[in-house]
Formats: C-alpha cells, structure tokens, sequence
C-alpha cells in the first residue's frame, strides 16, 4: 500500500506560538485515519498546514511520495487533496446544488459533474430534496451534508475532514457518521480531525492523539479506545505544575 | 532633554522663517502653518482609528460663519470668529454622532458625503455665502487698534497657532486620553473591559479635530479676506487626509511634516512643469499621486521618524497612590453569583439554567469542551454580553448594565487573544488599566493640570509591573515581546483597575511549557496574596493544578462541579471531553 499523506517533523506557529511542534503522521491510500486531542491541541492546524493555508516553519509535508512546499491551496486540491472546514463555510445564498457544483471547480473534477452530483444525492437523499433551497437555510446536520457534499465534488483522494461532529445534535451526528461509513466502505482515503475521542475512535482504522502541539499517542484506533492515557490527555492527568506549588516546600 | 532642544529649535526656525523668506514663501509658509492645523486633528483621529474625507468642508464652514456674521449682522471678526468655531464643533457633534458608528470602509464614505454636502450649502446658499462667486471685503482682524495686514506678522501667528496646537495635541496622546484613543484604536472591547466609553470619546476627538479645522479656517477668511467655496472643496479634503497619513500617527507633530511635504511637492510639482517644461495643467496630481504610494508602501506608519528618537520615560517613583476601592469581603464570603442564567442567540440556546458562586479569595476555573459556552458566561460576567434571561450579581448587588461600568464595581479582566496596543511601551499600556480610577479629561490633557495623577498612575503602573516581575521590560514596546510576556502585561494591566476579582480568559494559550510555568507561579502568588480569580482555560493540566475548584461546562449547561481530583473522576466530565460512545 502507498503512502498518500505524510508528515516529516512538521512545524508550524503563529508568530510566537508553537501550534505543532515536530509532528509526524501519515496516512497510507484506503486508510481512515484521525486525530484527536483536546481543544486548542493543534488539530485544525495541522489541516490547514497540509492544505498549504499555513506555512511549515519546519519539516516536509508530501502528498503521494512528492514533497509540498510552496503549492498554493488551490493546487493542492487540483492534486486531490479536500477539506471540509470546520465552519462548513457556505454560500448561505446560493442553492444547494449550487454549492455542490462549486466544489467541482478543478477541471479534473468538472469533466465528471453529473455522476457526482447523482452519487452524492444517492449518499444524502434529503440534499436532493432541498436542491433548490438556500443553504443558509438548512439546519445544521444538512448544512454539514452539503459541506461533505461538496468536498466528494472535488474527486478527493484523500478527503479531510475538520470536526464533522462539531455543534450537531447527536441524532444528526450518526447520520453523518452513517455517511462516512459508507465513503470508507468505498475505499476513499481520508483524514478525520475531531475532539470527540470515542466517536472518531468508533470509525477511524488508526489514530494520533494531539496535545498541546505534540503527537503524545498513536495506534490502532481498537487500541486507543481502551487506553486511559487519552483521557489523561483530556482532562490533564500530568503533574508538571506541582513543583511551582508552594504548599510543596518543605522548609 | 535634547528631545525639547530639537522642538524649540524648528519651533524657533517657523518663527523666525517669514522675516526673512521673499514675500511669495512668506504665503506658503502661511497656508503651510493653516494646513497643518487641520493635519493635527486628522492626525489626532489617525490615532484614534477615524478616517475624514470632510475637514475641508468643517475649515470652510468655521470660516463661512465667521465671515457672513461680519458682512451680513456686522459683529466684530472678534466675536465672529469663536461663533465660527463654536457652531463648526455644534456641527461636528451632531455629525460625529450619526456618523462613528459606521465601521470600516462606510465611515471614510460617510464622511465624503457630509464633506460633499456642506460644500454644497457653501455654494447654494447664494444669499448668505454668494455662492460661486463668493463674498469680499471680510474685515481684517485687528488688534489694539491695528489691522493685521502685514503678511509676516500673520505668518507668525499663523504657526505661533499651529505649533500650539501640535504641542497641545501631543501633551494630549501621551496622556490618559491618549491612552484611551489608542485602546479604543487597536481593540475596542478591551478599551470598554477598562472603562472607556468608546461611543462618546470617539465623539470628543472628532469635535476636537473640528474645532482644529474651524480655527484653520477663521484664521484663513481673515487674512486672504475673501471667501469662494472652492478651497473647501473635497480636493482640499483629500489633501489634508494625505498630509495627515503622509506625517503619520505616530506623533502629533507628523501633522508639520506632513504639510511641509505635500505643500512643497505642490510648488515643487507646478514650478518644475509651469516655469520649467512649459506644460499647462494640474500634472502636479500625478507626481503627488506616485510619491503618495511611494511613500506608502515604503513607511505606511507615516514620515514621522519615530524610531530614531529617544522616547519619553514618565517618571515611575514618587506619586500619591491612586485611591484604592475599600475591601470588605471577608474570605469565603460569596462574591459573584451566577444564577440561573441563559443566552439565546436566534435559534441557539447558548446557555441554559447556568448557576455557580465565586467566594472571595478563591480561584475557580471554568472549563469544557470546545462549544461549551465558557466564552459566553465569561462574556455575560464582563457585561458584554446580556442574559435572555437570570441575573448576574456582584457583591449582592446586579451587573451594572453598561460594560463600561463593570471594571469600576471590581472586575478587570485579561484577553484570550492579547489586547494590548503594540506601540505603547509595557508602563503605557498597564498604565490603561488605571483608567475607570482616574479622573483627567481632554482639557487636562491638552493644556496642563493633569501631572500629579499621571505620577501617580505611573507609580502605580511600575509598582503592577514589579509585582508581576516585568520591571525589566518596563519601558519596552508592548508589541516586542514574546507572548508569554504580553500574557503577563495583560495581567499587570487588569491588576491596576484595584479589582475585586480578576478574571482571566485563557491566559495560557499558545503558551510555551517554561511560559506557562512562569504564569503558573504568578497565579498563585497573586492567590495567596488573597486575590479572587476566575480563569476560562483550556490546558486542562494546568487548570487542574492551579484552582482550587472547577466548574464544568458542556452544551450550554454546568454538568459538573468540584474539586480537580473528583472532577477528574466524574463520568459525564469524561464523556463530555472524549464524547458519549457511539
């Protein structure tokens, strides 16, 4: 199996502040792999750096074995590569087939637009319904569908997915899970970043666990979903603070 | 001291130029001088993130006035000339009030169209102003009798006006209303968390930079002693806005080079292409309009030479303490009360039934997972943000209803994302945080009267510093530290408000680990020292080790509550973090 993604000790920082320090991750083609980790962890980040919206200060990042480096987002998505940002990020005025459409932007993906947007409407039958509607009026789950929608319209090789669970009412959330079955099911590649650690372990065949910019964890997800040292990372098991604790000097 | 010797050396330069320039200078040097009145407000609302397109209109409306009450009622240009400012700055505040608070690129616009219509008024109003043609025979101002008619003389007092004007102007930025001009500038929210009003100074510095621009023009009308709406047109309205970004924010006196610099292109520009090449028409525009981007894209902070300066160290030692809030709570006594609190924001329930107390000299920290609704309640308890529905009380008594007012009842906060204006040094921008303390106005700022509170404000300022152990970067620009460092000044900046409790917004994030150990000592001196805090963070080994108790928050609502250890161990905490299993 090749490997489709991949990170060489990638840094990347707001000015001042390192928001992934020295990550390394791959992904190899048919895979369903996700990271995790609390809010303000770096996952977000590490999309966006893949997707060339943010510089690596440090580090490779490759695509299908050829190193990125200062390809712009929009090649990087002619190459194949798709996200699903994390506000979803419509045309709140423009009809849902609309949106659809627009994700087929690539001329590599134009060629094929009818058979997207029928197969997608087979995935969400209720998008097929409301294709005329505005999406800024569709509830939060549709809208997520939309966003899905439109991301599969640009023939992803490898499909990134930032927070699909974000803000959605857990009803609407095994609906779009559902979905994401079913894409894996078809052997489409892809990266899913999500805070809710048993939700993206439940889907995903491996994962990374973030913390504060580091890779603390990676594995198996069947593994990771038994360890405690995720929760630990949640909800902040480590004791690093204890030696600034007054209470602990012992004249 | 060589700061001042510079400044009374061109001060004394502007004086002395029209007795010895040829007459025709002499003219420029006086429209220089009137121009760079105007600047100076331009400039002064440069500072304060306001942009006009209309000053030419406000010199023209101050010079109108004056002009029609000396030729059409007959009163003394004496008299004529303060109605002429006085009804300009009417003007200006019923304008400013529509007007500022209109965001981004509609306030330049707004601004161009008021500019517009007063220039119209000039013009159609034929049986007041005399329309196109204008008015002549404006009486000359005399004094003691005599006439000012000598072109030298008024030269002088021309720029004897002007530079006062600049030096009041520049007493003004390094005061307490200059700091506030420069919080409302850079971050708004943070100016109202400290008491500023945004609304209504951003109102004053408007009138004020009228009333700069009316005393240009009643100077003006009564020297050339004739009066056609064209030079209140909006060309000269553009040119006063170039001047002003031309010289810059970055001090009052950029007004002066500003001025110097286009009125010398100008000549410059119409001698070179008139006398020179022989060329008829405005070609100067075009040279004005390359050295413009030229000069933008190379200092867009303006000409003023900030950086080669020495700047100005307030004294740090010596005031009379600021008056400190009376401190009566006894330890465990409850403080703030969260109770029963919901925000509905359209469709989304924000919050729902949120109820938790904070005693005095404890330090609580709320958390949750991201979407929670910690930023909401934070934003409830800091007045920026009204409940649908329950109340938030302090020391038993409701919020105060105004933002603005809730740093002065006790509660000073920090930021997430630092606000803290980049320019001002560390003793500046702590120094804000005195602001709802503090009582010193535009006048005191402008003319004097303000030096003992601006000790003690200072003193106080480097007395927070101290205590946060910044003294080494006291004077350094805020901006030029590592966000470590700002994190901290935020910190110092909400300790001079003498708050009751201090509430800080995730003060770790983008923290490096030996940062956050550093912020981690500060918070629990500033607890053992009795002090109350409350902290939104998100470092969940870091909260765990600072407070003494948490409050949980997800989808809206407080699940849990309690000690680290249990909270740690509390099943709906750990399924809100890791996500019910599906």
């Amino acid at each position: 199996m090749t490997t489709l993604l991949e990170f060489r000790n990638v840094t990347v920082a707001y000015g001042e502040a390192v928001a992934l320090s020295s990550a390394s991750l791959s992904v190899d083609e048919g895979e369903f792999v996700t990271v995790i980790g609390p809010n303000g962890a770096g996952k977000t980040t590490l999309l966006n750096a893949a997707m060339g919206v943010l510089p690596a200060r440090e580090g490779v990042i490759a695509f299908d074995g050829l190193p990125l480096r200062h390809e712009p987002p929009e090649r990087r998505v002619e190459l194949g590569m798709v996200i699903v940002p994390e506000r979803r990020e419509l045309f709140g005025r423009l009809s849902v087939e609309d949106n659809l459409r627009l994700g087929a932007f690539t001329p590599r993906a134009r060629s094929d637009n009818a058979n997207s947007l029928a197969r997608i409407y087979d995935l969400f039958p209720v998008l097929a319904e409301r294709r005329r509607q505005a999406a800024g009026t569709l509830s939060g789950g549709e809208q997520q569908m939309v966003a899905l929608g439109r991301a599969l319209m640009a023939q992803p090789r490898i499909l990134m997915l930032d927070e699909p669970s974000i803000g959605l009412a857990p009803r609407i959330v095994q609906q779009i899970l559902a979905a994401i079955a079913t894409l894996k099911a078809s052997g489409l590649t892809a990266i899913v970043v999500e805070q809710n650690a048993h939700l993206a372990l439940g889907i995903a065949d491996r994962a990374y666990v973030l913390e504060a910019g580091e890779i603390v964890l990676s594995g198996s997800a069947s593994a990771l979903r038994n360890d405690p040292r995720v929760t630990e990372v949640y909800l902040g098991g480590g004791n690093r603070y204890a030696e600034t604790d007054p209470s602990n000097d012992q004249p | 001291m060589r700061r001042h010797a510079w400044a009374l050396l061109a001060g004394a330069l502007l004086l002395v130029a029209p007795w010895v320039l040829p007459p025709f200078y002499v003219g420029l040097l006086t429209f220089t001088g009137l121009s760079a009145m105007v600047v100076a407000g331009l400039v002064l609302l440069l500072q304060a993130g306001q942009v006009s397109l209309g000053h030419g209109a406000f010199m023209g409306l101050g010079a109108y006035v004056s002009a029609v009450l000396c030729l059409r009622v007959g009163v003394s240009p004496w008299l004529a000339m303060p109605a002429g400012v006085l009804l300009t700055a009417l003007a200006a505040a019923v304008i400013g009030r529509v007007t500022l608070r209109l965001r981004g690129h509609y306030l330049p616009l707004a601004t161009l169209a008021w500019g517009i219509g007063l220039f119209g008024v000039f013009l159609a109003w034929g049986e007041l102003t005399g329309g196109a043609s204008g008015l002549d025979k404006v009486p000359a101002i005399s004094l003691f009798g005599v006439e000012l008619r000598d072109d030298r003389a008024y030269a002088c007092i021309v720029w004897a006006v002007a530079l006062g004007v600049v030096v009041a102007f520049r007493r003004l930025q390094v005061s307490r209303i200059g700091r506030a001009v420069a919080a409302v500038r850079t971050h708004e929210t943070m100016a109202t968390s400290f008491g500023i009003d945004v609304a209504v100074l951003k109102n004053r510095i408007f009138v004020l930079s009228a009333i700069v621009a009316a005393i240009a023009g009643v100077l003006y009308v009564h020297h050339i002693r004739f009066i056609s709406p064209t030079p209140f047109n909006l060309g000269a309205s553009f040119k006063f806005l170039i001047m002003a970004v031309l010289g810059g924010p970055a001090h009052s006196a950029g007004a002066v080079i500003g001025a110097f610099v286009i009125q010398g292109i100008e000549w410059g520009a119409q001698d070179l292409f008139a006398n020179r090449l022989g060329v008829s028409g405005n070609y100067e525009i075009i040279v004005f309009g390359v050295i413009l981007v030229l000069v933008l894209v190379r200092w867009p902070g303006g000409l003023w030479p900030a950086h080669l300066l020495p700047a100005a160290t307030p004294p740090t030692t010596g005031g009379t303490p600021l008056p400190k809030r009376p401190t009566n709570a006894n330890p465990g006594s409850t403080l703030l009360e969260v109770d029963d609190v919901a925000v509905r924001f359209g469709g989304l329930q924000a919050l729902r039934g949120v109820s938790f107390k904070l005693a005095a000299g404890e330090m609580v920290g709320l958390i949750g997972p991201n979407g929670a609704g910690k930023t909401t309640v934070f934003n409830v308890i800091t007045g920026l943000q009204r409940p649908t529905s329950g109340a938030v009380r302090f020391r038993g008594k409701p919020l105060a209803r105004h933002a603005e007012r809730i740093v002065g009842d006790g509660l000073a906060r920090t930021f997430q994302h630092v606000q803290l204006v980049p320019t001002l040094s560390v003793l500046e921008n702590v120094a804000i945080g005195a602001h709802a303390r503090t009582r010193s106005g535009i006048v005191a700022g402008l003319f004097g009267g303000n030096g003992a509170e601006e000790q003690a404000i200072f003193t106080a300022a480097y007395e927070a510093i101290v205590r946060v152990g910044l003294a080494d970067v006291a004077h350094a620009a805020a901006g030029s530290l590592p966000l470590g460092r700002q994190r901290i000044v935020e910190i110092a900046r909400a300790l001079l408000a003498d708050p009751v409790v201090l509430l800080l917004d995730e003060p770790a994030a983008g923290l490096r680990f030996a940062e956050k150990l550093e912020l981690v000592k500060l918070l629990r001196r500033l607890r053992s020292e009795g002090m109350t805090i409350l902290l939104v963070e998100h470092d969940m080994e870091l909260v765990m080790s600072v407070v003494d108790r948490l409050v949980v928050f997800n989808r809206g609502e407080v699940i849990a509550g309690g000690k680290p250890a249990d909270v740690q161990r509390d099943p709906l905490v750990i399924d809100a973090y890791l996500g019910g299993v599906a």
